[in-house]
């Protein structure tokens, strides 16, 4: 009896503070900028389905600000990243959203995934917020809208890269195009993209596949895929269902060309697949963990001088590069003497060619232009030393 | 590499099979425990995706040979299950079932965050040189560890009959499981029934989670995996472990067929996703209890 | 302060609402705190913010409790409501451009009629297997939501906006004005509604389905009210939420959702509207709160957070575990005891 009156104590207690904890958490001034610090935030999500990519996005962050501030920081301000977890649910996102402005005053922010995106796009629009996105739905930026901005390549726009690279470098002959997607907005991009770019070459997609998160067996998709005749499939998946999907086709002795996005495009991939990932092609944005380029080898001396690892996915060189983007716009803006949310966007618009030290390709923002991303490289499995292999330049979307 | 029509509608046929002996494998578990506890047990997945990644942990870790690996997770889960069923059910018995739902809810949210503390969001997998090959019946294949899944299957099936049938335990949990007050007076002790079950549903739920750390993968939110049984043991009846089995084959071949053969009229639209959920309401409308399951008579 | 009970003369008086002066009091209170403490608050913030949603899930979960608690049939099917209700209203307001108002009231009366839709079964389905036939239509109305595009505008979804006319409600000050009312509302149907002749039989079927026929309650009947009623509130509650984050997506209402409506009134305590509410409040409040102190701690430890950011569902599953094995009646249980304990101080019993 006397044990359980303290274990409600505690439980009393652990309510009581959870419910001060909220009530302290005040609201008040705007615009999370003094001639001190600059707060950055950063909605991610780092519990949930997709706590892998969401931690990522944040560590990226906060290893880029930390370089800047141990070289003394943004003109002389110590730049704080503040991550919360949006635990890839939109009612908790919008909580976290509120503590970023509302509390914490962040002056800009980053935001990870479509749905953390729009259910913050309200309060964005109402502070007007400047935010970069992961993943968005395309209507975000597409027509523009003032506070938002996105660096990343589409799925869709990586998708018909696909597809151009097929038809015109691989000259494909006699392509029969497939597609497995996921049912949600990435995936949904994806098949539009492939519907667009076969419609140029007046073609059609002899097969395509959805399946649902949480699915592990594609036997059917597979099986039908194989049934169509497809010898060239694009894949929307994340690293574990593109090894099952490969393992799926490699037991039924299919063997077309796959066609990843950039999500998987992971060292994981290759040492969970096996043999099965011989010949795989993915098309990606991001430059590759392993490759040497100036950017890259900036992160890897970075991230050893203090202690961390980088990240195995292509999200956390793209929220790199994300972070990049935020420092130049923030120096610009305060070279016109705008240091205001306003005047970070409209110093965003003004970004052209932004070297990310090959990361991902210059960076362009324009009034009419908010999404940066229109290029991305084909690459391919190296199956003797496991790894990806870049086997183009960067291509363009455009015909 | 074109097939005839035959030869895909029978590799539909055995892949659905393959794949519906994995919802068989952790439909056994639910139906376990639900036969002599009648509580639905929402953590199942969770212990499973645990099985896998302590066999995971013990041979990339540890190197200890995979079999032995698989028999020290076996070991480490039963005990597991015992310490669960002890420490928290057992003050339990005679609650609402919904609270003892309520309480397997919340031990899945305490599992998924240990996974991620212990072994990270990335996805993990076990390896092994045997499960990935491949194996051809006449024009159709399936891989090795589909084939000794649907063994193990057979084996447990076996197993649990012989044990429920014939010996003292099991004489002992069906009767708890009908009625536990008499059980009670009978002089079986209802707490060491439900120890038991709840190790071998644990044990089940280790095995399967082993197969399937080779077939598939392991992240924390894999646990997500154990909702799509639920249509399997609503189907086969919540407390048969037969009927667990036939429906998750059933379910299976079904979503493959469909997925075959419907998608292609509707535009890919992905009916294999709520194909099982359709079924399962036609079958409860025609079968409140199942295929299988026991018909509960209520008396005022 | 020790009394020696109540005595009541007339049924009348045993099911009145505000039973004593002292209740008047109280209620007296809390309704000026509730006019008060927004005032005291910048119109848009996160305290605000919290309140607002806690409101929506009082709804929502007073709902599913006049359902699961009340009538006994456990329903996970809940978030689907939700999401009918959202849609309906979003589609109203964006697309046919009706008034808000209206398009809430339609909302509730449009999930309200699939409510006695998914109830027609519970003729035949009991217990677990009702429980699962919800996950059913949960999973089934998720992917018409995902794949009728025309209406429903697929995974991108809809973005709402929530006008009366030419007036937006666009702070967080202005959607506490018009959830509170709405709040304030529902709780009061739904505690006059278990008093009524409906409400009685909801819980006479409850109690044993089989003895509340032989005395003459109609099953069907009273039990396709409460799938009604239950639906009607769920859909009022997420056309709220819907307009209330401005852009909803078939995301926006995850089978999670479900389980957590299912813990409120679990937590909270089955079949009491009292519980409902505690229950909403601490399944919104505790996962804040847990989140919140993390995110101080974070400005101290930065890297020690990220590193134990998962320790958060730990956190939440255990104190769930917890409540239960020390109040398996939920909290409106535990409120029960506490306000016995002070009516007898000094006296133990």
């Amino acid at each position: 009896m006397k044990r359980k009156s303290i274990i409600w104590q505690l439980m009393v207690y652990v309510v009581a503070v959870s419910l001060v904890a909220i009530t302290s958490a005040w609201a008040g001034e705007r615009d999370g900028i003094t001639s001190k610090n600059v707060k950055i935030g950063i909605l991610t999500a780092l519990t949930g389905p997709a706590a892998l990519y969401g931690k990522e996005c944040a560590s990226a962050v906060q290893l880029y600000f930390k370089m800047i501030n141990d070289k003394g920081g943004l003109n002389g301000r110590k730049v704080d990243t503040i991550p919360v977890d949006g635990a890839w649910n939109p009612a908790t996102a919008v909580g976290a959203m509120k503590i970023l402005i509302y509390k914490d005053k962040v002056f800009v922010a980053n935001t990870f995934g479509s749905q953390a995106t729009t259910s913050t796009y309200n309060m964005i629009r109402k502070n007007n917020l400047p935010v970069q996105v992961i993943g968005p739905v395309s209507t975000l930026y597409n027509p523009p809208r003032k506070q938002v901005f996105c660096v990343e390549t589409s799925y869709k726009t990586e998708t018909i890269i696909g597809v151009k690279y097929v038809m015109e470098t691989m000259e494909a002959k006699d392509p029969k195009f497939g597609i497995i997607y996921i049912d949600d907005v990435g995936g949904r991009g994806s098949l539009e993209g492939l519907r667009a770019a076969l419609n140029i070459y007046g073609l059609k997609a002899v097969s395509e596949q959805s399946y649902s998160r949480g699915t592990t067996d594609f036997s059917s998709q597979v099986i039908n895929l194989q049934r169509a005749g497809a010898n060239y499939v694009i894949l929307w998946a994340l690293t574990g269902e593109v090894v099952q999907i490969l393992k799926q086709a490699n037991a039924l002795n299919y063997k077309p060309q796959f066609i990843g996005l950039s999500p998987c495009t992971t060292n994981k991939l290759i040492q969970l697949a096996g043999d099965s990932v011989k010949g795989f092609f993915t098309v990606s944005h991001t430059a590759l963990v392993d490759e040497d380029v100036p950017g890259m080898k900036l992160i890897r001396k970075v991230a050893q001088k203090y202690d961390m690892k980088p990240g195995v996915t292509p999200y956390y060189y793209h929220s790199w590069a994300m972070a990049k983007v935020w420092d130049t716009a923030i120096r610009m803006a305060e070279k016109k003497g705008d240091l205001t949310r306003t005047g970070v966007i409209k110093a965003m618009e003004r970004i052209r060619d932004l070297d990310t030290g090959g990361i991902l390709p210059p960076i362009n923002f324009s009034p009419t232009q908010h999404q940066a991303g229109t290029m991305a490289r084909v690459t391919k499995v190296d199956m003797k030393t496991k790894r990806f292999v870049p086997v183009s330049g960067w291509i363009e979307a455009s015909f | 590499m074109e097939q005839s029509a035959w030869q895909s509608f029978f590799q539909l046929f055995i892949s659905g099979l393959a794949a519906g002996s994995i919802y068989a494998l952790i439909a056994v578990g639910f139906a376990i425990i639900y036969k002599a506890t009648s509580v639905l047990n929402f953590a199942q997945g969770d212990l499973l995706v645990l099985g896998g990644y302590l066999c995971f942990s013990l041979m990339a870790y540890l190197n200890i040979p995979y079999i032995f690996a698989f028999l020290i997770a076996i070991g480490l889960l039963a005990l597991m299950g015992i310490m669960i069923q002890r420490s928290i059910l057992n003050r339990m018995i005679g609650e609402p079932i919904f609270t003892v739902v309520m309480i397997t809810i919340g031990l899945s949210s305490v599992l998924q965050g240990l996974f991620g503390l212990f072994w990270g969001h990335e996805e993990q997998k076990i390896m092994t040189s045997a499960a990935d090959r491949i194996i051809a019946l006449g024009g159709v294949t399936l891989t090795m560890a589909h084939l000794i899944v649907m063994g193990v299957i057979a084996v447990l099936f076996s197993g649990f009959f012989l044990f429920f049938k014939h010996s003292r335990m099991g004489i002992a949990m069906r009767c708890t499981a009908l009625d536990q007050d008499t059980a009670l007076l009978m002089g079986i002790s209802v707490k060491n029934v439900f120890s038991l079950s709840w190790a071998i549903a644990c044990v089940v739920a280790c095995v399967g989670g082993v197969f399937f750390g080779q077939i598939n993968y392991m992240i924390p939110a894999m646990g997500a995996v154990g909702l799509r049984a639920f249509p399997a043991i609503v189907l086969g009846g919540l407390d048969s472990i037969g009927g667990a089995i036939i429906g998750g084959l059933t379910i299976g071949v079904l979503e493959n067929l469909i997925s075959g053969y419907l998608d292609v009229w509707l535009g890919g639209a992905g009916l294999k996703e709520i194909v099982p959920y359709i079924l399962l309401l036609i079958v409860l409308l025609i079968r409140p209890y199942g295929l299988f399951g026991t018909k509960e008579i209520i008396r005022v | 302060m020790a009394t020696c009970g109540q005595f009541k003369t007339t049924y009348r008086e045993d099911i009145k609402v505000w039973k004593t002066l002292w209740l008047k009091s109280w209620f007296a209170f809390l309704f000026m705190l509730m006019i008060l403490f927004p005032i005291l608050n910048p119109a848009d913030c996160y305290l605000l913010y919290i309140t607002n949603i806690c409101g929506i899930a009082v709804i929502g979960s007073i709902g599913l409790n006049m359902l699961s608690g009340v009538t006994g049939q456990i329903s996970i099917g809940h978030a689907a409501f939700l999401a009918i209700g959202a849609y309906t209203s979003a589609i109203l307001t964006a697309t046919l451009k009706f008034p808000f108002p209206i398009a809430l009231i339609i909302s509730g009366f449009v999930a309200a009629l699939l409510g006695l839709v998914v109830g027609l079964p519970s003729m035949r389905i009991k217990g677990l297997y009702l429980l699962l036939s919800t996950m059913a239509f949960y999973f089934i109305t998720l992917y018409v939501l995902v794949h009728w595009k025309s209406l429903t505008g697929g995974v991108e979804g809809i973005e709402v906006q929530t006008k009366i006319g030419s007036f937006e409600l666009d702070t967080d000050l202005k959607f506490y004005f018009l959830i509170m009312p709405i709040v304030v509302l529902l709780t009061a149907f739904a505690r006059n509604f278990l008093h009524t002749k409906p409400g009685r039989a909801c819980i006479a079927i409850r109690d044993r389905d089989i003895a509340a026929e032989t005395i003459g309650v109609n099953l069907f009947k009273y039990k396709t009210i409460a799938f009604g009623i239950s639906s009607f509130y769920a859909g009022i509650a997420g056309s709220l939420f819907g307009h209330y984050i401005g852009w909803i997506t078939p995301e926006h209402f995850p089978f999670s959702l479900s389980i957590e409506y299912l813990a409120m009134i679990i937590v909270g305590g089955l079949g009491s509207v009292l519980g409902s509410i505690f229950g909403a409040i601490f399944i919104i409040a505790v996962p804040e709160g847990i989140r919140l102190i993390s995110h101080f701690l974070s400005n101290i430890y930065p890297d020690v957070i990220m590193k134990f950011i998962d320790l958060k569902g730990v956190i939440f599953g255990l104190i769930i575990i917890s409540f239960l094995v020390f109040e398996p009646e939920g909290l409106a249980g535990r409120w029960e005891k506490i306000k016995i304990y002070f009516k007898n101080w000094p006296y133990a019993y």
